[in-house]
């Protein structure tokens, strides 16, 4: 706890608690509002009495612990952005009798931590905003925005002469959760080093009541990105694509399946050709292709075991029957026109089969070739699951993506100096790979 | 303060920030503190503060004849990362002090 002097308002001899140690230069009286100067024999230089006061949740004189250190709210300055309509935001300087000064920036519920920094490049103002990033801190800053400001309301002790209207430029550059502000008063250039907080920590540290506390509204460039439970989603979802994946190009190598029968079909006769599936394991392919468009439409096929249909496909449905020669299964068909379709099925029993084609227009020329494989699997069921894995991979970036539009929309930096994120140029590199394998793997 | 070999240094606080400067020999690209402007960079040092400091009160053994109330202008120029570079007009010249802001907590006791 800082100690604390008193003096008496020169203007209505109020008594008034000073707690801001040895380089506070001002106070201002809490209930005349008079502005007295403390080093220049309480002098009064101007009075705030008809000035709102801004619309925070702090006073001066509360005590709060921020980054381990206790300090004490003695001054409150609010700032408006001259270009801007209603940009206000609100600094309470703090003051630790060890660590000295701080600021508190209070603006639309977002909090910010800020202290002096002597560590910052030898840069001219127009420097700063002409570069694209800055170390200070050993860490790197992006330039986000140049604005000027002007002084509108004042309350309790500050480190320099302030009045109504005094005029900062300003300079943000930000590495969210942290950033610098350059502030030039005419009389000095200022670096101070800002950390977002979290504000429900910060109200609680100063005993601000859960009724008073605001919820933060708009965009701030400082906070940082957070959305823990989608990053782990998406980190998880990274490693179930990269094992489908795997499964897909495993699925390809080694169950592409053993060829049973290749054969050819035209449109002059039918035919019926034998076949022995040796094992039943994984599934029969029935590969039919042709040369043209639309002969396949041409033909009904039909997988017979002792005269007994298995199977039966033309262009309009696919059929599986079971041993009473009952419709088991109704599957849909190839696309009209179509040049290509693979069939699979699962055989109950392995053994001797028949293949039968038969044209429907024994006068259309057309002709297909046929191969059937056993042992076969298929890697499609993995598409879907690849799919919904590729959203939830997505919607963490999406957010992300989101999240730094805003950015772009909220600083003044050009354009075309936003450059892509290294992480994303790495993961769109991994998802066109996983999804080329996906597509095109099986 | 003394160091090595009767070295003077001195050892400033402002705003809760130590900083260590020395006496320096460097030729500078003005002669005139007040010439100088906020923010603009002379040569490699650029201009971060420009004040009038006055005497309030002194205690020990100094280098110099002081006295309450005299005055002098000043201009803080940095060279980049926490480097400081203080110089001092008075009627006499100007007198060139250099070196670095420190974390006060980094202080260590040597002796004592």
């Amino acid at each position: 706890m800082s100690k604390k002097y008193s003096i008496t308002c020169p203007n209505c001899a109020s008594p008034l608690t000073l707690l801001g140690g040895g380089r506070v230069s001002i106070t201002t009286c809490s209930y005349c509002k008079s502005v007295i100067d403390l080093e220049d024999n309480y002098k009064i230089l101007s009075n705030f009495k008809n000035t709102p006061r801004p619309d925070t949740p702090f006073e001066i004189g509360m005590i709060g612990e921020i980054k381990g250190i206790e300090y004490t709210i003695i001054g409150i300055v609010q700032y408006e952005i001259t270009t801007e309509f209603d940009a206000l935001w609100t600094d309470f300087l703090l003051f630790s009798p060890l660590y000295g000064y701080a600021y508190l920036t209070y603006e639309k519920g977002h909090l910010i931590f800020s202290r002096r920094t002597r560590d910052f490049p030898a840069l001219e103002w127009n420097e700063i905003k002409q570069r694209r990033s800055m170390i200070s801190n050993s860490r790197s800053f992006s330039y986000h925005g140049a604005y000027n400001a002007t002084l509108q309301y004042i309350e309790g002790e500050l480190t320099w002469i302030a009045k109504k209207g005094d005029k900062t430029s300003f300079i943000d550059l930000i590495a969210p959760p942290y950033g610098i502000s350059v502030e030039n008063n005419r009389n000095e250039i200022e670096y101070y080093l800002c950390e977002y907080m979290s504000s429900e920590e910060i109200y609680s540290s100063f005993g601000i009541p859960k009724d008073n506390r605001r919820e933060e509204d708009e965009f701030n460039p400082l906070k940082p990105f957070h959305k823990p439970i989608l990053k782990t989603l998406s980190r998880v979802a990274m490693v179930m694509l990269l094992l489908i994946a795997s499964i897909i190009i495993g699925l390809s190598s080694y169950q592409t399946g053993k060829k049973l029968l290749s054969t050819q079909a035209s449109n002059r006769q039918t035919i019926n050709q034998p076949f022995t599936v040796t094992s039943n394991r994984y599934l029969l392919a029935i590969e039919i292709a042709s040369s043209s468009r639309g002969d396949i439409d041409n033909f009904n096929i039909k997988i017979e075991q002792n005269k007994k249909n298995i199977f039966t496909l033309d262009k309009y449905n696919g059929f599986i029957f079971n041993h009473e020669q009952i419709v088991e299964k109704k599957l849909s068909s190839w696309k009209n026109n179509a040049k290509k379709a693979i069939a699979y099925i699962k055989l109950k029993r392995e053994g001797e089969y028949n293949i039968i084609v038969t044209p429907v227009d024994k006068m259309k020329n057309s002709s297909i070739s046929i191969v059937i494989k056993e042992q076969s699997a298929r890697g499609f069921y993995f598409i879907y699951l690849a799919i919904i894995t590729i959203i939830l991979f997505l919607i963490y970036y999406l957010y992300k993506l989101k999240y730094r539009q805003q950015l772009k929309k909220d600083s003044d930096q050009e354009e075309s100096s936003f450059e892509l994120d290294s992480d994303y140029f790495g993961y769109a590199i991994f998802f066109i790979v996983i999804l080329f394998i996906i597509l095109f793997g099986d | 303060m003394t160091g090595d070999k009767n070295r003077e240094f001195w050892l400033s606080i402002d705003e809760g920030d130590f900083v260590l400067e020395t006496k320096a020999k460097i030729s500078l690209p003005f002669d005139n503190i007040d010439k100088l402007h906020i923010g603009k960079k002379y040569d490699k040092f650029i201009v971060t503060e420009i004040g009038e400091g006055e005497c309030v009160g002194f205690e020990g053994e100094l280098p110099e004849e002081i006295a309450i109330g005299k005055k002098h202008r000043y201009a803080h120029l940095s060279e980049g990362g926490t480097t400081l570079m203080t110089v001092e007009s008075s009627p006499l010249g100007i007198t060139i002090f250099k070196g670095d802001w420190i974390d006060p907590f980094t202080i260590k006791r040597v002796h004592g």
